[in-house]
């Protein structure tokens, strides 16, 4: 009885509060009134999944936070159900609405055509239309980078490589790594291993471990994965054995200190934001927008937390590198156009 | 009149239940009860899009219950729909992609698509069936294997040697656009090219169908037996290896309509998981309907009403989450499925007094 | 003093005729006692609602409207654990066995407890069963083989264990329902010998029986049911047999015909290969034995001998439970499933001909209550045995074969079942193939018989060849046949 009248008591302290908050924050809102209303589609990964749709989400929340936009975010149920969840975006008169993975190109592209009046973002699809913006990385430039810094730390001659899902945009992780590390040291073997086929792959560190850990124990010293969720079960098998391992996507340095090199950033919340940003002041352009070394959009993370693992001679080269590349003085190989 | 009205009307009581019970919970969690319910209740039918999506899980879901309900009356407890509609999606989709007949008549073509999709459907769950007579090995466990080497094999065939080329998702070309008949079919038009498509009819006819025949006609009769008393239907003479191959031939032959549903009424392709597990909602389906042929029509438009609201919840709601609704879903479930144990001790107290 | 005393019992069971409900009394207004230490009877066809009564008792059916007093306490039961606590011991017509235990594990598992806890904690170990068990099977003259699987065991052992089990708590009041149906003669005797025993041991015996003479050899009193009410309640001294049949079948029964010997012997056509003899046309051939001796062997061979001869048969089978109705169906149902040919056209029920022809049946053979759409298991046991011979025999058989057609039947349908099986001999020419464990059913009906004992089968004998005595060493097995 007493529970019941404190968790009551809570919960109309909560409920007046709510009421005050919602009072404030309209009156707000109202005032400032410049905040566009923005829909965003994660996929099955869901907003946790510490890699991708995480990082598509904090962009978001800092919009949020900055600008003062509207936000509503949702995640796929089935494939069945992203072409309704963007069609009821658009009814409901969102002015952008973002789509993240490349497996929501086909509901993009639908439900595009039939909103012209709503303007649509999609990040690692390619589609085309009059009202769409496609946020697209160069994953190619980030992983030569890595695949340097591989060669550079590896005393073994052997690097491995871990991806995701078998698909072109992994394939493209991987052919920079290798140019990257063929670039440092001719001579270098490089491991690759896919862990499936399917979207379970992003998924599954207990398969990342196994594969890792044979890797391993065919001397390959240093590691990178482009494989989400999976990635930690890199993390776990690379400091058990005392080797190196990079991360992916978002700055995962600090997942294991002293045995994570460095990251190589995908940086879609900076991407997310600056749709974001250009819709608020109403300078969304259609465009195939790419993101690459030059504009940071893909870098490598240097923290606190790998700052001990590297020496200034190494750090100078690593950046020199990114400057050549930059300037175009080292060409990257991109799978996609050299496939 | 009264009687005759009893029986339809726990299910309707427990679903209204059910909501009311989701609406109680929805205040811990900030929400407005009210909204929620209207969420639930109406996302089916917001728009003509939304309905059409709503009638598409309805037909996977008519197909998919047919196929479980059917094995049950023989006492089989048949939970391979899953794999059965995996493999056959992946046979139409790569039949059909590939113009694997070379014949003109577009017809002819379909028609030998859908009869070769249908076989392997219906001969994929008679490998079952033949496990269970030959070898005794039970349903269950030789289904569960069975969806998952259908599945990999699907996934197998279908990335290696059908992949769609224009795009990174694992899946198979599009179907060639002579092929596409069902694209632009009078239901599409009208539901605004939602996924629904003419196999709805297909599944409301299916139903119809089987209820008849079930009350006029003695085919289903020895698989009914048979599931009330093996031992009898033997020293009958029924021939056991002739009911289980029906049972079970039967069953997968809706759980390959299911994949015809997806594949030539909604993507024109193999999508690698593009089923919501219709084949295990199937048996929810199957169960709240009681078997009944009919009451599966019902039922199934129940819980695609629910899978399409809970999927709106997400979208709608501040705070609840995709996880969420699955619990809101499973309240309305579990209530409508207590309401006929709950109704009958009621009006068995009733009788006493 | 009365040990058990019933006041205004009712029970009813609702069935759904045409979509409306209909009550069907299964007892109504029972009203009589049973005095301590006494046997009592309790006789009636069956449908009469001994069954249903004795459930009440033991906790496993509930009670609609009147009470119970057990030793003039209030009984309210509310599951068989009850009847447990007040001593009432039960031993069910159908046994309440798991078939893939050994006997052992199902002595453990019934062992009586101590408390709730005792038997999660402590295992019973084997030699305290067989302790246990032996100065009861000493008593009864029986030998448990406490490793043999319940499956493996026939029938009559089967019901042993269920009485051994009933007699592990040291009951007070046992209740026996339909006890000898399924005994041999040998065993009746011994059985009526027993329970004339317990009684002198000061025990309280309940017994559910049509076999009126076993009624009268041991019963005190006897309660007389019929279609659920009390016709008669009393001491035996005031009632003779006839009046107790009259009782209870509510007319007087006729006197069985014997008519063999107009009939006219042909050698019939059909071989079968568990029989070195061949079986004449319009002959009723009796298989006499103890049960579990190969019967079922011998069965299951013929059916599938007649079948491959494509006979046109009647199976009235051993285990109607089992073998003989699918419980969950209507009758209706088990017509036109049984009947194809004549009920169904091109695969389309012909509806209002199996109607038509399924209630004659049913009035014909009087079984009770005639409704068509009543689910089969909602019928007492003889009145689904009854149906289970008018199905097989309305095929119109060249050959039937009726193992154990009258095993827990009353006496009218008893008699029914005896008509048919004669008529089909002797009207029709056809033959039966007789088997049963009851003596006086093989010589009763029987114009020759064997003996199986031991999967071997000796005979054919004629009706007058054998004494009962030579009949019993055979079943026995002691004779040796070169």
């Amino acid at each position: 009885m007493n529970v019941m009248k404190a968790i009551n008591k809570q919960k109309k302290d909560s409920f007046s509060l709510a009421l005050v908050v919602f009072i404030v924050s309209s009156i707000i809102w109202s005032v400032s009134s410049a905040g566009i209303k923005v829909g965003l589609v994660l996929d099955k990964g869901g907003k946790d999944d510490k890699s991708f749709n995480s990082s598509a989400y904090e962009g978001a929340m800092k919009a949020v936070k900055n600008l003062g936009i509207e936000l509503k975010y949702v995640e796929a149920t089935d494939s069945n159900s992203l072409e309704s969840l963007h069609r009821n975006f658009a009814q409901k008169k969102y002015d952008l609405i973002i789509g993240i993975g490349f497996a929501q190109a086909d509901a993009v592209k639908k439900v595009s055509a039939l909103f012209p009046e709503t303007h649509f973002a999609i990040v690692d699809g390619n589609v085309e239309g009059p009202n769409i913006r496609t946020l697209l990385f160069q994953e190619h430039e980030g992983s030569f980078l890595m695949g340097a810094a591989a060669a550079m730390k590896s005393k073994t001659g052997v690097v491995g490589f871990i991806g995701g899902m078998d698909i072109p945009l992994i394939r493209r992780f991987q052919k920079g790594y290798e140019a990257g590390a063929k670039h440092i040291n001719p001579k270098i073997v490089v491991l690759n291993n896919f862990i499936g086929v399917t979207g379970e792959a992003w998924n599954n560190p207990a398969k990342a471990k196994e594969i890792a850990l044979a890797q391993i124990s065919q001397k390959a010293d240093v590691i990178f994965h482009a494989a989400g969720a999976s990635g930690s079960g890199l993390f776990d098998a690379a400091a058990d054995k005392k080797v190196f391992a990079i991360g992916v996507d978002s700055n995962q340095n600090w997942i294991k200190p002293g045995t994570v090199l460095t990251s190589m950033l995908k940086r879609v919340d900076v991407a997310v934001y600056d749709t974001i940003e250009s819709a608020q002041n109403k300078k969304f352009k259609a465009e195939k927008a790419l993101f690459g070394l030059k504009d940071q959009g893909v870098d490598w993370a240097q923290d606190v937390n790998n700052e001990k693992l590297w020496t200034a001679a190494e750090k100078t080269k690593m950046n020199d590198l990114k400057k050549s590349i930059v300037s175009g003085k080292v060409t990257v190989p991109d799978y996609y156009k050299t496939k | 009149m009264w009687n005759k009205f009893k029986n339809f009307l726990p299910p309707w009581m427990g679903l209204l239940f059910g909501l009311v019970l989701c609406c109680l919970i929805t205040p811990f969690f900030s929400e407005q009860p009210w909204h929620v319910f209207k969420v639930l209740v109406s996302s089916a039918f917001q728009s003509k899009y939304d309905f059409g999506l709503t009638l598409y899980y309805v037909t996977c879901l008519i197909f998919t219950g047919l196929s479980f309900a059917i094995p049950l009356r023989a006492g089989l407890f048949h939970i391979g729909s899953e794999g059965q509609l995996t493999l056959s999606a992946m046979v139409a989709a790569c039949l059909a992609a590939t113009s694997f007949f070379k014949i003109d008549s577009v017809f002819m073509n379909i028609s030998f698509v859908f009869l070769i999709t249908l076989i392997s459907g219906a001969f994929a769950a008679l490998i079952i069936a033949l496990f269970k007579y030959f070898r005794g090995s039970h349903e269950v466990v030789i289904a569960i294997m069975l969806n998952f080497i259908f599945s990999a094999l699907s996934l197998w065939v279908t990335v290696n040697y059908f992949q769609n080329p224009n795009s990174q998702n694992p899946e198979s070309a599009l179907i060639p656009e002579n092929l596409q008949i069902f694209i632009n079919d009078p239901l599409k038009i009208y539901f605004e090219k939602s996924p629904v498509s003419l196999f709805f009819v297909f599944a409301v006819v299916c139903c119809l169908i089987l209820f008849l025949i079930e009350r006029k006609t003695t085919w289903l009769q020895k698989i009914n037996a048979y599931g009330k008393n093996r031992h009898a239907s033997r020293r009958h003479g029924f021939s056991e290896l002739q009911i289980l191959m029906t049972a079970m031939g039967l069953a997968g032959f809706f759980s390959a309509c299911a994949a015809l549903t997806e594949i030539f009424g909604n993507s024109m392709q193999y999508k690698i998981g593009f089923s919501p597990m219709f084949g295990f909602l199937g048996i929810a389906v199957s169960l709240l309907a009681r078997q009944n042929f009919l009451g599966i029509l019902f039922s199934a438009f129940l819980m695609a009403a629910l899978h399409k609201g809970a999927s709106d919840l997400d979208l709608e709601t501040q705070y609840l989450t995709r996880d969420f609704s699955k619990v809101l879903q499973a309240v309305i479930i579990f209530s409508v499925a207590g309401s006929y144990y709950a109704f009958n001790y009621f009006s068995k107290k009733r009788n006493k007094s | 003093m009365n040990a058990v005393e019933f006041s205004g019992i009712s029970k009813s069971y609702v069935v759904d005729h045409n979509g409306e409900q209909q009550h069907i009394y299964a007892c109504r207004d029972v009203e009589f006692q049973i005095q301590k230490n006494t046997i009592h009877a309790l006789i009636g066809e069956n449908g009469a609602g001994k069954s249903t009564l004795m459930k009440m008792l033991a906790g496993v059916e509930t009670i609609d409207r009147g009470e119970i007093f057990i030793h003039e306490k209030k009984y309210q039961p509310k599951s068989a654990a009850d009847a447990h606590q007040y001593k009432i011991g039960i031993v069910h017509q159908h046994f309440l066995l798991a078939e893939n235990l050994t006997v052992l594990d199902h002595l453990i598992l019934n062992w009586p407890k101590e408390n709730v806890f005792a038997n999660i904690f402590k295992k019973v170990s084997k030699t305290q069963i067989q302790n246990g068990i032996s100065k009861i099977e000493k008593k009864f003259n029986w030998n448990f083989k406490l490793t043999a699987k319940i499956k493996d065991l026939s029938v009559g052992e089967q019901q042993r264990l269920e009485i051994l089990k009933a007699l592990l708590v040291n009951p007070d009041i046992l209740i026996f329902d339909e006890p000898t149906a399924v005994l041999a003669p040998q065993e009746i005797a011994d059985f009526l010998k027993f329970i004339l025993d317990l009684k002198a041991q000061g025990q309280t015996i309940i017994l559910i029986t049509h076999k009126l003479h076993e009624v009268e050899q041991v019963a005190d009193f006897v309660t007389v049911l019929r279609r659920g009410q009390v016709m008669h309640s009393g001491s035996m001294t005031h009632v003779s047999v006839d009046q107790m049949a009259e009782l209870m079948i509510g007319q007087s029964l006729d006197k069985l015909e014997v008519t063999q010997n107009k009939k006219v012997y042909s050698e019939s056509k059909f071989v079968f290969s568990a029989l070195s003899f061949k079986l004449y046309n319009s002959e009723i051939f009796g298989i006499a034995g103890i049960d579990g001796n190969g019967q079922s062997e011998l069965i299951a061979q013929t059916i599938e001998d007649v079948k491959k001869q494509k006979i046109n048969y009647a199976d009235i089978s051993e285990d109607r439970l089992k073998f003989s109705i699918f419980s969950g169906l209507t009758l209706l149902e088990h017509m036109v499933l049984t009947h194809k040919s004549k009920f169904s056209k091109w695969g389309f029920v012909l509806k209002t001909k199996a109607q038509k022809m399924t209630e004659k049946l049913l009035t014909d053979w009087d079984i009770r209550p005639p409704e068509l759409n009543m689910k089969i298991e909602n019928l007492s046991g003889g009145n689904q045995q009854k149906f289970v011979v008018a199905k097989e025999m309305f095929k119109d058989p060249d050959f039937i074969i009726a193992a154990y057609p009258t095993r827990g039947v009353d006496l009218l349908a008893q008699q029914t079942i005896y008509k048919s099986l004669q008529t089909a001999s002797t009207e029709k020419n056809k033959t039966v193939l007789l088997i049963s464990s009851d003596l006086d059913e093989i010589l009763q009906l029987s114009d020759r018989y064997a003996i199986i004992c031991k999967n071997t089968v000796y005979g054919p004998f004629l009706k007058d060849q054998l004494t009962q005595t030579e009949i019993g060493r055979y079943m026995a097995g002691s004779v040796h046949v070169e």
